[in-house]
């Protein structure tokens, strides 16, 4: 383990004791800024205290717990956690009984609302505010049906903080401090929701990078980080705008496709941002890309082939480039089961997960879902989770999964057993519930790309229509390129991924959406003025 | 935050009782009643050293009664002004909008098993798999028979331990350095000791012996020493002393080791109780053990006053019990085949009286506490006269649990609004007297009146001429007042206690004071009361039996019959 010796930008923010909020580019150690921030105040935590630590995704949540706790550090009652998570534990199951009755323990959880459980709703929402939850009585009635819709947490957790004085006593007693990452993809409830933590009390500390806003889709704005650095009287503001992961030339490159005026930085030695066109189609680009990666890994350039990444807009795009490579890879891609959506097919999925390897302990599977149940219970549960992990057989597997759903609380679980005969069929499937091999090349979306890091970046789609998305307009000169502000940011994100180098491959056949190939034009990115002489 | 309720169902003693407790605590009643169980039924559910398989039901903690033995045992203990940051922490949703919480022990005899509930009230339980809020909240108990020694063996260590961890830098450097000293200093010592020529001749035959067995034993000695002591072996063997005037002495007897013991556990507890993260609940049973009456006094509010959590003691002591105002005292009495709390309890009913009263206290006799009965009289020459009475009739008061108050003034009211709550019985004899309304012309029936209002009866009308008692006894309104009154135990004299008496026995009265007439008799009771009184009943001892069956000796069968019953 390296050790970490903070820049004084880095240190003034983890010294700060009061709220802040840190805007921070790709690479600037926000994560680490956020732990030594943690584990500096967790000491003088009394034993029934914590903090809430919240971030963007559960595999994020897991990384910044352990990062915590490195070296037997005692984080107490401390929540590390997705804010779906924290809301649903900490707030909606103990106390979402006091002001609506009934029991929230008994309610199914849903992702997404089925045309059935639509119609409860007087309108349609992506991520309900809390204004539009107490208007509409139709949340209340959903949840009288034993319906909790996750995209209504966040509103649903305002909303039982503001009419209830346990609640609010409870997350003063138990928290002192709350962090949220990823800021800039926070929904308006969820802003909400953390303003009114912080008015409870709490030091609240806010990190994001506007420039990765890429959620917009789903509802999320990247105002609101703006909105907390604009306000003084409340939050200090913390830039960490120094990039320690990338070359300067892949810093420069990228920072001049968000802002033409951008400053570049000065280096010495080349620039390592490459454009290449190549003939064929995606596959045949795969073809040609092969032997490149075989050559970095002989001659050690490389240690790993998973430190190398292919990124592209669309999934299609991987599948394709998939055909062509030679090497192994792992392909992230949606499985069946996440398909569905429901909390019963990410529990298969965990299961699938603990089977094959990526999920390392029967004690994670537990912990996440069968923390409700009596300890008498356990002994029995472990057992049955190993016996899931040794069976061979497809059906026995889905059999032994049945019983642990159920104990759950599972009543029907059909669709999410197909899903998982599909899955069982598919060796690249299968593959992302085992865990990560050094030797494979890491094939992934641009959006699920984000927050890491590797060594070699490819980047995909490089072609005029695919990538930014275009849809066509009047004429043939009417350019409309609807998520122009949220693709740039996307390639973005995509670009700063990579340490050492980035390479922008367009391919000369593209294909359409009748599935034809035709010839490809660059695309609207390979065309921007500013980005002249920073590339080979 | 306190516990504030108790609810016992088919638990040892009791079969369903509810249980109100105050901020500071006394429990009160008979050997045997079951004042230990109640403890008990708070331990299982917060006692850290009770362990999970202390806490499982056997056979004998279910209920038997008249019909049968219960199937299932419940306590459910609510406690309530939760503030506490670690408790509301600790026990998230469960603590209710009123900061309130409950907890609940149940156990099945056909199975002897049982289970935890906790929640934010009673019709909202969820089952839990142990006690996991003992970290925050628990209580610290401390049982009647106590053994200063073995207390001392077990916390010495845990005293020292925690004195070590509060040290200052310098105080700890200060000892460190000590400590140096003490190691070299036991060196030398080993090295002197072994040096002792007498030490080393007495291995010397050993030695010489084991030269002869064997050749590689020629370099070899055997030798006595000290085995090397070290620091620590010191400090175990230090002993509890205590010190007179700079001269070591010996501990103490009971009492004085008693004292010694609850200061020991006060301290440590008060040491160990971290204010901030936890919520302690102490517990004591019987602390008075062995002392004097002052100081078991002193011990009471030493142990109210210091101990920084809400204190429940168990006592047989009077002297104990006055420190606690009535709202804050549990009796727990039989009734049926079964152990109740009069009035539920710790009651507020009686409140309002107490301040008006309080200054009286003192002077109730605080047995009267733990009395099956008490007869309540005007003042001191009705007390040497029925104390008298009771024992020519055969009423053993002691046996029956029975006592004689003088409430010395008028104030029945709020004697009996204790005793009432108490849930202890009583009888009243007071003076059927008359005053006269100052300014106005009318007289009024003011012995009558004030049994009256007792039971909630409108006073007798006001005459507009003079009366005297003996007048309202000649025109029948003292029997129709009596009628009304006996059945609950108030009795009224005719005149007084004197012409009473006379009345009853006035040939032998009059013998004894050397009185010709009735009247010449009662003037002269009434001249001394209390002090002729008593030289009355000397002499008249042998005759008070023939009162059986008189008006006199009414209350105190009636106290008696009461009691039975």
């Amino acid at each position: 383990m390296t050790t970490f010796n903070p820049t004084p930008q880095q240190q003034a923010a983890i010294d700060c004791e009061d709220s802040i909020v840190i805007t921070a580019c790709p690479g600037s150690g926000k994560t680490t800024v956020m732990k030594e921030k943690i584990r500096g105040v967790t000491p003088n935590l009394p034993s029934h205290k914590g903090v809430i630590a919240i971030t963007f995704t559960k595999k994020a949540s897991g990384e910044l717990k352990k990062r915590c706790k490195e070296n037997a550090h005692d984080t107490k009652l401390s929540f590390f956690g997705t804010i779906d998570s924290f809301c649903l534990k900490e707030l909606i199951l103990p106390f979402l009984g006091r002001i609506w009755d009934g029991k929230p323990s008994d309610c199914k959880i849903v992702k997404k609302l089925d045309s059935h459980q639509q119609l409860y709703l007087s309108g349609k929402y992506n991520s309900p505010t809390c204004d539009e939850l107490s208007s509409d009585a139709g949340f209340k009635a959903l949840y009288d049906a034993g319906i909790l819709w996750m995209s209504s947490f966040a509103a649903l957790s305002l909303f039982i903080l503001s009419n209830s004085v346990s609640a609010r006593r409870y997350i003063r007693a138990r928290y002192s401090h709350v962090f949220i990452d990823e800021y800039q993809d926070s929904s308006q409830a969820q802003h909400e929701l953390f303003i009114k933590i912080k008015e409870l009390g709490l030091i609240a500390t806010a990190v994001g990078d506007i420039d990765q806003s890429i959620y917009q889709f789903r509802g999320s704005q990247p105002e609101f980080l703006l909105a907390l650095t604009k306000d003084k009287a409340n939050f200090q503001h913390f830039e960490l705008d120094l990039n320690h992961r990338c070359h300067p030339s892949i810093v420069n490159y990228a920072s001049r496709v968000l802002d033409a005026a951008y400053k570049l930085i000065v280096h010495d030695d080349d620039i390592y941002v490459f454009r290449r066109l190549i003939r064929g189609n995606l596959k045949n680009a795969a073809e040609h890309i092969s032997p490149w990666i075989d050559d970095w890994i002989e001659k050690n350039t490389i240690t790993y082939a998973s430190d190398i990444a292919i990124l592209a807009k669309k999934e299609i795009s991987l599948r394709e480039f998939s055909k062509g490579l030679t090497h192994n890879y792992r392909l992230y891609i949606d499985t069946p089961l996440n398909d569905i959506g429901t909390e019963c097919a990410d529990v298969f999925s965990d299961l699938l997960s603990y089977k094959f390897g990526a999920v390392a302990t029967a004690q994670d599977v537990i912990e996440k879902y069968f923390f409700q149940l009596p300890e008498r219970n356990m002994p029995d549960l472990r057992k049955q989770l190993k016996a899931i992990r040794s069976e061979t057989t497809l059906e026995d597997f889905i059999d032994k999964s049945n019983g642990l759903l159920e104990l759950i609380g599972f009543d029907d679980f059909e669709k999410e057993n197909n899903a998982v005969r599909l899955i069982w069929s598919q060796d690249t499937l299968i593959k992302l519930f085992k865990p990560i091999a050094l030797d494979e090349v890491q094939l992934m979306t641009l959006h699920k790309s984000k927050g890491l890091e590797f060594k070699i970046v490819f980047h995909l789609d490089m072609e005029e229509w695919s990538f930014p998305h275009r849809i066509p307009g009047d004429n043939w000169d009417d350019v409309n390129y609807p998520s122009l502000a949220e693709d740039t940011n996307l390639h973005y994100v995509g670009i700063t991924r990579a340490e050492l180098c980035c390479i922008l491959i367009r391919t000369s056949l593209r294909r359409n959406a009748q599935g034809n190939y035709g010839n490809s034009r660059p695309s609207y990115f390979l065309g921007l003025p500013q980005l002249e002489g920073l590339y080979q | 935050m306190k516990i504030s309720k108790v609810h016992l169902e088919g638990f040892r003693n009791f079969s369903n009782s509810i249980i109100n407790f105050n901020r500071n605590t006394l429990i009160i009643g008979a050997n045997d009643v079951g004042k230990s169980n109640l403890l008990h039924a708070l331990r299982i559910l917060l006692d850290k050293s009770l362990s999970e398989a202390d806490i499982e039901p056997n056979e004998l903690d279910f209920h038997i009664n008249s019909t049968g033995v219960s199937d299932e045992v419940s306590i459910t203990v609510e406690f309530s002004e939760i503030t506490e940051d670690a408790v509301i922490s600790v026990l998230k949703g469960s603590v209710g909008e009123d900061n309130e919480t409950f907890l609940r022990y149940t156990a099945e005899r056909s199975s002897l098993s049982y289970k935890l509930f906790i929640g934010p009230s009673v019709d909202n339980f969820q089952e839990i798999n142990s006690r996991f809020y003992l970290k925050h909240m628990h209580l610290k108990y401390i049982e009647s028979q106590r053994d200063l020694e073995k207390f001392i063996r077990k916390e010495k260590r845990q005293l020292l331990k925690i004195a070590q961890e509060s040290l200052s830098e310098d105080e700890r450097q200060e000892d460190d350095d000590l400590l140096g000293e003490i190691s070299s200093d036991l060196e030398n010592l080993n090295d002197k000791v072994s040096q002792l020529v007498y030490v080393d001749k007495a291995t010397n035959d050993v030695n010489d012996e084991l030269k002869k067995l064997a050749h590689h034993y020629a370099n070899y000695k055997v030798q006595l020493d000290t085995g090397a002591i070290q620091v620590n072996d010191f400090i175990e063997k230090l002993q509890l002393g205590a010190n007179t005037n700079g001269s070591n002495v010996m501990l103490g007897g009971d009492g004085r080791n008693n004292q010694i013991l609850l200061a020991l556990w006060k301290a440590k507890s008060a040491q160990e109780h971290d204010l901030e993260n936890e919520v302690i609940f102490y517990v004591i049973e019987e602390p008075e053990a062995h002392l004097h009456p002052h100081q078991q006094r002193k011990l009471a509010t030493y142990l109210i006053d210091e101990l920084p959590g809400q204190t429940i003691i168990s006592s047989h002591s009077p002297q104990i019990t006055v420190n606690f105002s009535p709202d804050s005292i549990i009796r727990l009495v039989h009734q049926d085949s079964s152990t109740v709390a009069a009035s539920e309890g710790c009651s507020s009913c009686i409140e309002s009286g107490w301040e008006d009263m309080s200054y009286r206290m003192s002077i109730l006799p605080a047995e009267a506490f733990f009395s099956d009965g008490i007869f309540l009289v005007e003042g001191p020459s009705e007390m040497l006269f029925y104390q008298s009475l009771s024992k020519a009739l055969g009423i053993d008061l002691d046996f029956e649990n029975l006592s004689i108050l003088s409430v010395d003034g008028i104030s029945f009211k709020v004697f009996i609004a204790i005793l009432d709550a108490l849930q202890i019985p009583w009888t009243m004899r007071t003076d059927n007297d008359i005053s006269k309304i100052s300014g106005k012309n009318e007289w009024q029936h003011a012995g009558i009146n004030r049994c009256l209002s007792l039971i909630g009866e409108d006073p007798f009308d006001r005459g507009y001429a003079e009366f005297s008692s003996q007048d309202t006894v000649d025109n029948g309104d003292w029997q129709t007042a009596s009628d009304l009154l006996n059945d609950k135990g108030i009795f009224l004299s005719k005149v007084d206690l004197e012409t009473d008496l006379v009345e009853e026995l006035s040939d032998e009265v009059q013998t004894a004071v050397g009185k010709s007439d009735s009247d010449s008799a009662i003037k002269y009771l009434q001249g001394k009361k209390a002090l002729r009184m008593r030289k009355l009943l000397k002499s008249i001892s042998r005759d008070l039996h023939k009162l059986n069956s008189g008006e006199l000796a009414k209350p105190l069968h009636k106290l008696v019959e009461m009691r039975r019953t």
